[in-house]
């Protein structure tokens, strides 16, 4: 029986509250309701999910689907649909040409939340404060990408929370909880580990890590191309021939790895340009196909285990999120690992959101308690998070090497990853010539020491006061709030000169503030369906 | 039978030198050295003690003094002079490295001040001074007393002293960087043939570190003549299929080249390899091999390797080799290195660069294969 579309209830104001988790395969949306309790709201379609899919009309230029619409239209015409956008969010170099137009990442994300934003608004009425869930190993380039596709859909971000966090808060805010919590969350496209420490209503990030390109997409392709082994060595053809094809047998695969998790085969009929072939696929076959991307996920799990320096038996509870661990060989090397049973009581796709509303809510209350109705406040006050940085950031030095005795350049660390939040650390340097009249604050994202393999992220002349010596020192302070954001400050110690640099971004392909403000007036014209 | 020679009149020169141990003065001035061997703080250090004898004149009494003391190597046999430069960056002359010390001699009372006995006016720590040569050598001392209120020099005085520099000089250093840059030459074609064949490309990254690192100003034109005829021969003699001794050249070089040095030269060695687009296995293994010989650190090998020569470059791709593995490591031992690889690799899938991130992907993959391979 086909769904029912809702009727759009009478918009009325209110001070909603409102989480969105902007994910690579799915997108939910989750409001604070009355008494503080976050609830998914659904479509224009009836469903909880929408899939976070762009289709560019071919016949109306002006009309944009996003959500299932987009998923099916890609049957007609691949080469104008964007799915997996989030993998390209901070790609400088990523474009997708629709007749004549570049669309970035933040733009198509753009309309995606846009659309979250529409449906949400015609039943709760309008939004604007959000919080916006992001994977924990987003770079800063990344999370300003997504503050500014949130700007460019008309929402005002009040803030970012890392995906395992928000799950956690929603699994904190719900239920008893205590100990060290693990959070597994392997999504459509993104993985992040994440080690918390929870005490009833106070949770205390201790370390995240994650891998940007491991999610449910790569099991998919691993399905596709032993669909496509097995149709080749039977045509020695190939079975898929154009981009629409692809777009059928992504959407099989992804059917045949959702069978995988409930059945030990899945049998699917291919329809080839040589002809038909049954195929079927085991259990073991797709553990096998998927063993490697396996590998990853558990050593980022022992990384990050080391890094918390905790043994797996500290782990007191591991929390599953993403729709990915569905997948039985997820649990079954969770139970190896630490010797229990990973978590399943909370809904593995919308927690995320969920837990962002609530974050939503506890940032409204810290910032501007009045802004939050007395019902909602008071099933938040009692929840506090402590954040940790997630990236370590650095600036560029040149300090004499003790192995060779040459001097080097060099990525020095200001502020190390998983320091808890709100932090603050300095450095300080000398300047190394006599006369020099000015520095090259040079400000990086990452953990490497060799300059060519971290971000720079801000680059900026400090100029100096003139004739003097060489060795002056200089202090470099960087600090990070509780809302992922970092400010530096470079100062000269005998002038007393000072530097601040509230966060600059690399220009390329990112817009600054006031450019978002400027498209968002674009996509109000632009019709998303 | 000559090395014989010269020592023999090594001594002859230095009994000469004792029996005179003369002061060259203008004023009936003399000034000697002494060397103060000594240990402070459980550190060795020598310090050379300064004194006068004699009388100084001044124009009025009462005259500030100082004197500026400077240190010239004269050789063996009081050849050629070459200066003592300052190591602390104090105590030189303006706009130079040369060694000056100024000592404060005060105020003279009278216009002519006799000094009766040996007067100790300055120390000098040869920690503070940058010799030119190691070993006997002899110096001349040189002191210039001014006058402070008018600045005109007032008297000058000289000796000459021999002793014995356990250090290598600068000019040893030199020469011995030199020394270490020629062999590198043989060494770079060694890695260029290792796979039988000579690209010019890379010829022509060790002809450009070899014109980079001999420097036309300093060298006569008789030196880059030797210094391309030495190229000329090697590349002759690579390309007729002739073996380098490496290990042999590895010894020599650890010899005479400092750290920051043999590092360079591996990264030749490295820029050679990779100077064609792609590295092959033999070239790898030759690296690893001369990276070992050199005494460079494996961790630091690692890092120039990757950069240098990125695994997307590799025509068969070692992943014992590519990732630090050692052969047969405890499961345990590979898990730890497996796992240090992928945090730093993990760390550098976002970067800017899109090579870097490719790379970066490859390198995940690899060590996912290693990790399925040799640990699950």
């Amino acid at each position: 029986m086909a769904k029912q579309k809702k009727k759009p209830k009478e918009v009325h104001e209110t001070s909603n509250v409102v989480g969105i988790d902007l994910g690579t395969t799915f997108s939910a949306l989750a409001i604070l309701n009355t008494i503080g309790k976050p609830e998914i709201v659904t479509n224009a379609d009836g469903e909880r999910l929408t899939p976070s899919a762009v289709f560019f009309d071919e016949e109306n230029s002006e009309l944009i689907r996003v959500g299932i619409e987009a998923i099916n239209s890609r049957y007609l015409n691949a080469q104008r649909s964007v799915r997996w956008i989030k993998r390209h969010m901070g790609d400088a170099d990523y474009r997708k040409n629709i007749d004549g137009k570049e669309w970035t990442p933040v733009e198509l994300s753009a309309l995606i939340l846009k659309k979250l934003k529409q449906e949400c608004s015609a039943e709760h009425g309008e939004i604007h404060d959000v919080v916006i869930s992001v994977p924990a190993h987003f770079d800063e380039v990344r999370r300003k990408a997504t503050m500014d596709a949130g700007a460019m859909a008309g929402l005002n971000v009040i803030g970012i929370v890392n995906e395992p966090v928000a799950a956690a808060l929603y699994y904190a805010a719900t239920r008893p909880v205590c100990g060290k919590v693990l959070v597994y969350d392997l999504g459509g496209g993104t993985f992040d580990v994440t080690v918390i420490d929870v005490n009833g209503h106070d949770m205390n990030i201790i370390c995240s890590q994650g891998d940007h390109a491991l999610g449910g997409i790569d099991f998919d392709k691993k399905i596709l191309e032993m669909l496509e082994k097995q149709y080749h060595d039977k045509y020695k053809t190939k079975l898929i021939n154009d981009e629409e094809e692809r777009a059928k047998y992504e959407d099989e695969a992804e059917d045949i790895k959702k069978t995988l998790s409930r059945r030990n085969s899945a049998k699917k009929m291919l329809y080839g340009s040589s002809g038909t072939l049954r195929v079927e696929i085991t259990k073991e076959m797709f553990e096998q196909s998927i063993a490697e991307l396996m590998s990853r996920t558990d050593m980022l799990v022992e990384v990050a285990l080391e890094e918390a320096k905790l043994k797996a038996s500290d782990i007191d509870k591991i929390l599953l999120v993403g729709g990915s661990t569905r997948i039985p060989l997820v649990s079954e090397k969770l139970k190896s690992i630490f010797s229990k049973e990973p978590d399943k009581t909370v809904n593995v796709d919308e927690c995320v959101a969920l837990g962002a509303a609530v974050h939503a809510g506890l940032v409204k209350l810290r910032e501007n308690p009045k802004s939050v109705p007395a019902g909602i406040a008071a099933g938040l006050k009692d929840v506090t998070l402590t954040d940790v940085c997630n990236h370590s950031y650095g600036t560029i030095c040149a300090p004499i090497d003790k192995k060779t005795g040459r001097r080097v350049v060099q990525n020095r660390i200001i502020l190390q990853k998983n320091t808890q939040l709100p932090c603050e650390a300095s450095q300080t340097f000398y300047t190394l010539s006599e006369g020099q009249e000015y520095i090259e604050v040079t400000i990086t994202q990452g953990e490497d020491t060799d300059p060519q393999y971290v971000n720079t992220i801000g680059i900026h002349k400090f100029k100096l006061p003139k004739n003097r010596p060489a060795n002056c020192p200089i202090k470099v302070t960087y600090s990070y709030d509780e809302n992922q954001r970092m400010k530096c400050a470079f100062e000269d110690v005998e002038s007393g000169k000072v530097l601040e640099v509230g966060f600059s971004m690399d220009q390329r392909g990112q817009m600054k503030e006031n450019e978002a403000e400027q498209k968002e007036g674009q996509l109000e014209n632009v019709n998303v369906e | 039978m000559l090395k014989h020679q010269i020592n023999k009149l090594g001594v002859l020169f230095r009994e000469w030198l004792s029996s005179i141990k003369k002061t060259s003065s203008t004023d009936e001035l003399e000034c000697r050295i002494t060397v103060d061997h000594s240990e402070k703080d459980g550190s060795e250090g020598n310090t050379f003690k300064i004194s006068l004898f004699g009388n100084i004149r001044v124009s009025n009494p009462n005259q500030k003094v100082t004197a500026e003391i400077f240190i010239n190597d004269k050789g063996l046999f009081l050849g050629d002079s070459q200066p003592v430069y300052s190591k602390t960056g104090e105590w030189k002359l303006e706009n130079s490295e040369i060694f000056c010390f100024c000592a404060d001699l005060g105020r003279l009372p009278s216009t002519e001040t006799v000094l009766s006995d040996w007067t100790e006016i300055a120390q000098i720590k040869c920690d503070w001074l940058e010799l030119p040569r190691k070993g006997l050598r002899c110096f001349q001392l040189l002191i210039h007393l001014f006058s402070c209120d008018d600045g005109q020099r007032i008297a000058r005085t000289e000796c000459f002293f021999e002793y014995e520099n356990p250090s290598l000089g600068y000019i040893d250093k030199r020469e011995n960087m030199q020394r270490a840059c020629t062999m590198a030459i043989p060494l770079a074609f060694a890695v260029s043939a290792v796979d039988k064949k000579l690209y010019q490309s890379e010829i022509k990254v060790i002809r450009d570190w070899a014109a980079n690192r001999f420097n036309v100003d300093d060298a006569a034109m008789k030196t880059r003549n030797r210094i391309e005829k030495k190229f000329h021969k090697m590349f002759l003699y690579v390309k007729a299929g002739n073996q380098i001794n490496v290990q042999k050249l590895c010894r020599t070089i650890n010899a005479i080249a400092e750290v920051g040095q043999r590092y360079d030269i591996l990264q030749l060695c490295l820029q050679v390899a990779g100077a064609k687009g792609w590295v092959v296995t033999e070239e790898i293994d030759l690296l690893h091999q001369l990276g070992n010989s050199l005494n460079v650190d494996r961790e630091i090998y690692q890092a120039m390797q990757e950069k240098l020569l990125p695994v997307t470059m590799h025509d068969k791709v070692n992943a014992i080799s590519v990732l630090g593995l050692e052969e047969g490591a405890t499961q345990k031992a590979t898990q730890i290195v497996l796992n240090k690889e992928f945090k730093k690799w993990n760390s550098r899938v976002t970067n800017s660069n899109p090579e870097i991130r490719k790379q970066a992907d490859y390198m995940l993959n690899l060590i996912a294969q290693a990790r399925n391979q040799y640990i699950n």
